[in-house]
């Protein structure tokens, strides 16, 4: 239980750094209210990029930065997209041809429906 | 003879119900072609229930000739039963192609595509 | 008298109540509907011992004290006992959690969620086929209703979706219904036995056709399947828990009622061509989902392909494997909601840099029911798994490669899911790089954010990994279970007699 105070009073004490960068940068936030549902996060305005520029963070052991094809990179930009797991097996078998079958139309999965009550059909009276 | 003729129409109903199903794509007639594919199958239902020089099943004294006579009350009950259902489903979907009509301005639905694959 | 019964008209009176309560005080409406789904998990107990204690394990009761063929039966066997415990086991965890999930004590989502274990539970305690029909369409038109919840753009879109498709797929169980009424003269399930078997008909096939396609759909099946995706997106993530769980596991017993005791027809050749297509086709396609819920349901999707080809071979695994995946697929749904409080988010890319400070119990239950559905030992997945590859393999060994192969894809999305919400570079999971120590754009206004321990998320979450653990570990008690409820399905006429000289 220890470790998970010492991670709330870093949370805490991260959370005061960024309301006082928040006000000193004048930043425009926006709560999303659960009624009528927001549509995802916008992108507000920000100078410098997309990440804050936090105070010296403090790492207690191990490394302290990244390395990646030549350049040090912000650890928190290395968030693998979803698109390249297992991608070689997906595209050599062609798979996401399957997914792309999936219109989002509603008469295609009609059709499916009557397709499937059909071939139901058809093989039941055969066999039966 | 006259049990053909009601059996013929509830297949045109039933056709011409996933035939407005199937090729309309506004979803008002969707829901209208949902209706009639369940009328056909409510006449169906109460067709199956017929007999020949039938009358209609109410007993008003107990009179044991008549009682082989009646048409069969069953199918008339399940048929009240599923109409309701229908009902109940046909107002649902109205509600929500309101509001679909607000979010999107379309009813069209080979537009609603935001959930797909 | 079957004390399971009970849950019935006290989930409606709940379902009544509650908006009404919602009128004068907020707080009594999550209390009210965690009372109502308790007194129906306790009833649902209290008729273990009667049934196992009756002659033929099978307790019967005719509404209205009506002659037998004549009124609407009341008949649990074992299976539907089962069926029954879990759908109220799972709704109650639901309600339990919704709690938490649900801000501002909503009155027509308790409501909703007691008239669809309503729904859930009558199809479970039916002996009569139109009144199967009649609880299923309760079932449908709440969820329906549940599924708009948000009144959003995609909540509509998957609502209306699900609602057409529905609806034309319960039409045809309808024509099923009608024509057996028509070939037979009689709507109970054992008089219907009796009858199709004395004078065998060329309508039989058509009528089952007609039936399995409509259920098909309901328990989503592969080539009507396509629902299930959309719903469990757009659902809120307790009721989700619900759709991927009670609500297929009574209409799978739906079908096998149907097949098995009324028609005594054991399809192989259909039910292991739908089941290995959707095994494949679910995992395929879970592979490269984005959003975790339509990853999550179309796990759901290829469990239930197993279940099928399950059926084909030997009824025990099959049984075994639907408990199975009821918890599990609750436990993974559950998880995810309760680690989900806070944000609207679903994309697995948009989750991986937030910050969303979990609790401990949410990654090991979500990581409890991953490996589970794939197949680890010393999980309750794997006992239900092995089941069905030894089965398969003296019979059928090519459906067992396919089998296989699923489990490898299973466990392949699953680590995907597990290291994209809970160890990539934006959770604090532990210390050195790649913590979160930033706050970002999009993160969680950590001022009205709830955090997401306590009572109402740990409840849930405790009790499903323990029954993960318990049937993992001691797997002959959950095998000789499903045995026994394996051999009172496999002879309808005990069934036919008991209900019938009631």
């Amino acid at each position: 239980m220890t470790i998970h105070n010492l991670d709330l009073i870093l949370a805490v004490s991260i959370l005061l750094t960024a309301i006082f960068m928040i006000a000193k940068n004048k930043m425009q936030y926006r709560t999303k209210d659960w009624v009528g549902g927001g549509s995802g996060t916008d992108s507000t305005k920000h100078k410098g990029g997309i990440y804050y520029n936090a105070k010296k963070e403090e790492f207690p052991y191990g490394k302290t930065k990244t390395y990646t094809c030549g350049e040090d990179v912000n650890p928190r930009e290395l968030n693998t997209a979803q698109d390249t797991f297992y991608n070689t097996f997906i595209k050599t078998f062609k798979l996401n041809k399957l997914k792309k079958l999936h219109t989002g139309r509603l008469t295609d999965y009609l059709y499916w429906i009557f397709a499937s009550l059909v071939i139901i059909l058809t093989i039941l009276v055969l066999i039966l | 003879m006259i049990i053909v003729y009601s059996l013929i129409a509830a297949v045109i109903l039933t056709a011409l119900g996933t035939y407005a199903l199937l090729a309309k794509d506004n979803l008002i007639k969707k829901i209208i072609g949902l209706g009639i594919f369940t009328d056909g199958i409510h006449l169906l239902l109460i067709s199956i229930g017929y007999k020949e020089e039938g009358i209609a099943p109410i007993i008003r004294d107990i009179n044991y000739q008549q009682l082989g006579a009646m048409v069969d009350p069953l199918p008339q009950a399940l048929v009240l039963t599923s109409i309701v259902i229908e009902l109940s489903i046909t107002a649902l979907a109205l509600v929500i192609i309101i509001q679909i009509h607000k979010k999107y301005k379309t009813i069209n639905s080979k537009h609603l595509r935001r959930l797909k694959e | 008298m079957i004390p399971s019964f009970l849950a019935i008209p006290v989930l409606l009176c709940a379902a009544f109540l509650i908006p009404l309560a919602g009128i004068h005080k907020k707080k009594w409406v999550p209390i009210l509907a965690i009372t109502a789904t308790l007194v129906s998990f306790i009833a649902s107990l209290m008729t273990i011992t009667p049934l196992l204690n009756s002659t033929d394990k099978i307790l019967t009761h005719q509404m209205g004290s009506w002659q037998v063929p004549y009124g609407i039966t009341i008949a649990i066997d074992q299976f539907s006992l089962m069926i029954i415990t879990l759908i109220t086991f799972t709704g109650l965890l639901a309600a339990i959690l919704s709690k938490k999930y649900i801000k501002h004590s909503k009155p027509e989502y308790y409501s909703l969620l007691c008239l669809l274990l309503a729904g859930l539970t009558g199809m479970a305690h039916t002996g009569d086929l139109f009144n199967l029909f009649v609880f299923l369409e309760i079932t449908s038109i709440s969820s329906y209703a549940l599924t708009a919840f948000y009144t959003e753009k995609k909540s509509c879109e998957a609502s209306i979706k699900y609602l057409i498709m529905g609806a034309f797929a319960t039409s045809l169980i309808l024509l099923g219904i009608a024509l057996t009424y028509g070939l037979t003269g009689t709507l109970n399930m054992a008089d219907i036995a009796i009858a199709v078997n004395n004078n065998p008909s060329p309508t039989i096939p058509i009528i089952i056709g007609l039936l399995l396609t409509g259920l098909a759909l309901k328990s989503a099946i592969v080539p009507l399947h396509a629902w299930k995706p959309d719903v469990l997106e757009a659902t809120p993530i307790p009721i989700g828990a619900i759709f991927a769980s009670a609500s297929t596991a009574t209409c799978l017993y739906a079908i096998i009622r149907i097949l098995y005791t009324i028609f005594d027809i054991h399809l192989t050749t259909l039910m292991l061509a739908a089941g290995t297509i959707t095994m494949l086709i679910g995992a395929i396609l879970a592979m490269q989902q984005d959003n975790i819920l339509r990853l999550l349901a179309y796990s759901a999707i290829s469990q239930v392909g197993y279940i099928m080809i399950a059926f084909a071979t030997d009824t025990t695994s099959a049984i075994f494997h639907l408990f199975n995946i009821t918890i599990i697929e609750a436990l993974l749904f559950l998880s995810v909601s309760a680690l989900l409080i806070n944000t609207k988010e679903t994309g697995m890319t948009k989750l991986s840099t937030m910050n969303l400070n979990p609790a401990k119990i949410i990654p090991t239950a979500f990581l409890v029911g991953a490996l589970s559905n794939a197949g680890i030992p010393l999980l309750n997945g794997f006992s239900s798994k092995w089941l069905i590859y030894i089965t398969t393999l003296e019979t059928y060994p090519l459906i067992t490669i396919a089998a296989v192969l699923t489990s490898a894809l299973t466990l392949a999305y699953s680590l995907k899911a597990y290291h994209m919400l809970f160890r990539s570079a934006g959770h604090g999971m532990g210390k050195g790089p790649g913590t979160a120590t930033t706050k970002q754009q999009g993160d969680i206004n950590h001022n009205t954010a709830q955090k997401n321990t306590g009572p109402a998320i740990l409840i849930p979450l405790i009790t499903l990994i323990i029954i993960c653990l318990y049937f993992g570990i001691f797997a002959e008690q959950g095998e000789l279970i499903s045995q026994q409820i394996a051999e009172s399905l496999s002879n309808n006429n005990i069934y036919i007699q008991a209900v019938l000289n009631k």
